[in-house]
Order: C-alpha cells, then sequence, then structure tokens
C-alpha cells in the first residue's frame, strides 16, 4: 500500500502481493520513503560558515540528484533562512517540493527572525507536527 | 549545455564563486556529478556560452580549474580540458 498527497486529497493505492519475497519488497519500498531530513541551521555542520553553506548547498543538491528521496525536510531555527525570501537554495526547494518532498518551517522560527512574510517555498509548520514528524521517521506513514 | 568547472580545493571553489558572481557570471555551486571523480567534492557550473569567459576571469585571479567538462543535452560529460 502507497499514500500519495495530491492537493488536499490522499490517494491510496492498494497492491495484491502473492508471495514472501514480494510483501518485503514492497514493505522496505515503502519503509524507505518515510526519511525526514531535519536541518536546524543554514549552515550543514559546525564550524567554518562559508564552507557550512556550500556544504548545504550541495546537499541539497545532491538529494536532488538521488532516487531515494525524503518524505520530508524539517526547517527549523537558523534553517528557515533557507526557504526564505533570498536564500540561494530557493530553487533546489522548489524543485524537491514539486517531487513530492514536504517542506516545514518552524512558524516559532520565522516569527523571531521577522521572516513569516518572506517564506517562498513550503509550509509554516509547529512543533507538534515536528515532533509527530520526526517520530514517524523511518516508520510506514 | 552547462560546463562544469572542477578546482583543486573547496578553497578554490569559494573564491571562483566570488569572483565570477563579482563578474556578473551566472555561476552555481554543484556537487561534483558521480561521473567525474575528483579530489574536491563540490564544483562551479556555468552556462556553456559563458565558461571561456569564466575560465578567463578565474585566471586574472590566480585561480585555475583543475578540469572542465562539458554538460550535453542527454546529460553526458565530455571533457573540454
Amino acid at each position: 500500500m502507497t499514500t500519495e498527497k495530491r492537493g488536499p486529497d490522499f490517494h491510496l493505492r492498494l497492491q495484491k502481493v502473492k508471495s514472501g519475497e514480494d510483501h518485503k519488497a514492497v514493505r522496505e519500498k515503502r519503509d524507505g520513503a518515510n526519511v525526514v531530513v531535519y536541518l536546524s541551521s543554514r549552515f550543514l555542520g559546525i564550524g567554518d560558515e562559508a564552507l557550512g553553506s556550500v556544504l548545504m548547498r550541495s546537499f541539497l543538491k545532491t538529494l536532488l540528484e538521488l532516487e531515494t528521496k525524503p518524505s520530508r525536510l524539517i526547517l527549523i531555527n537558523g534553517g528557515v533562512w533557507l526557504s526564505s525570501e533570498g536564500s540561494d537554495v530557493l530553487e533546489t526547494l522548489r524543485i524537491l517540493s514539486e517531487r513530492g518532498v514536504e517542506i516545514l518551517s518552524c512558524g516559532t522560527c520565522l516569527d523571531f527572525y521577522g521572516l513569516k512574510e518572506k517564506l517562498k517555498v513550503g509550509v509554516v509548520s509547529n512543533m507538534f507536527t515536528i515532533a509527530q514528524a520526526l517520530l514517524e521517521a523511518g516508520t510506514s506513514r | 549545455m552547462t560546463c562544469i568547472l572542477l578546482f583543486q580545493s573547496v578553497h578554490q571553489v569559494m573564491k571562483a564563486e566570488k569572483v565570477l558572481k563579482e563578474r556578473g557570471v551566472a555561476v552555481d555551486l554543484i556537487p561534483v556529478p558521480r561521473e567525474i571523480s575528483s579530489d574536491c567534492g563540490v564544483a562551479i557550473q556555468v552556462p556553456a556560452e559563458v565558461s571561456e569567459k569564466a575560465l578567463c576571469f578565474i585566471g586574472e585571479r590566480g585561480l585555475s580549474c583543475v578540469e572542465c567538462y562539458q554538460r550535453g543535452d542527454g546529460g553526458r560529460f565530455e571533457k573540454k580540458q
């Protein structure tokens, strides 16, 4: 079984499986899709910020190239600069979003940095949704 | 079509990106494609039509790219330098 969000609707797809092997394959595919990427800064890793910025751009572009995509990308604290006006990675995030990656930006953080009106990709989220998404990572959706 | 410029280190990539931005070149920083091996994991991508100019701008600042590839419409890479 797979689920897909299309606009306001969820589409459920059921597939009849014949053997244990097929069942395993379906389960692995489904589980593999529920990966959550959590970014708590606009820089990747701790250290030089210029390098961190380069690494972040490289990381997000690499996600575009990979066949397996995360189901969600959570941006918290300084991470919300990535989805806001002026970000170097907006186009990359837009493509990821078009390919089904949900981009959640922490509302409290957008508010703190004065970016509430400048969010350009994805949706505003809250701690409840973010915590739930993290706890559900790695399980079936 | 685009050109991928590879450098010896990430420091050189960062300097080259700065130089090209200052000179108004549409530059993009990308992970080095799997098909190409490099010591440095990031590369610079520029539109093919401005690649010669970009190499000149970089050279003027004492930077030099170690390899240059052209990415065709089919996604294949052809080594130019």
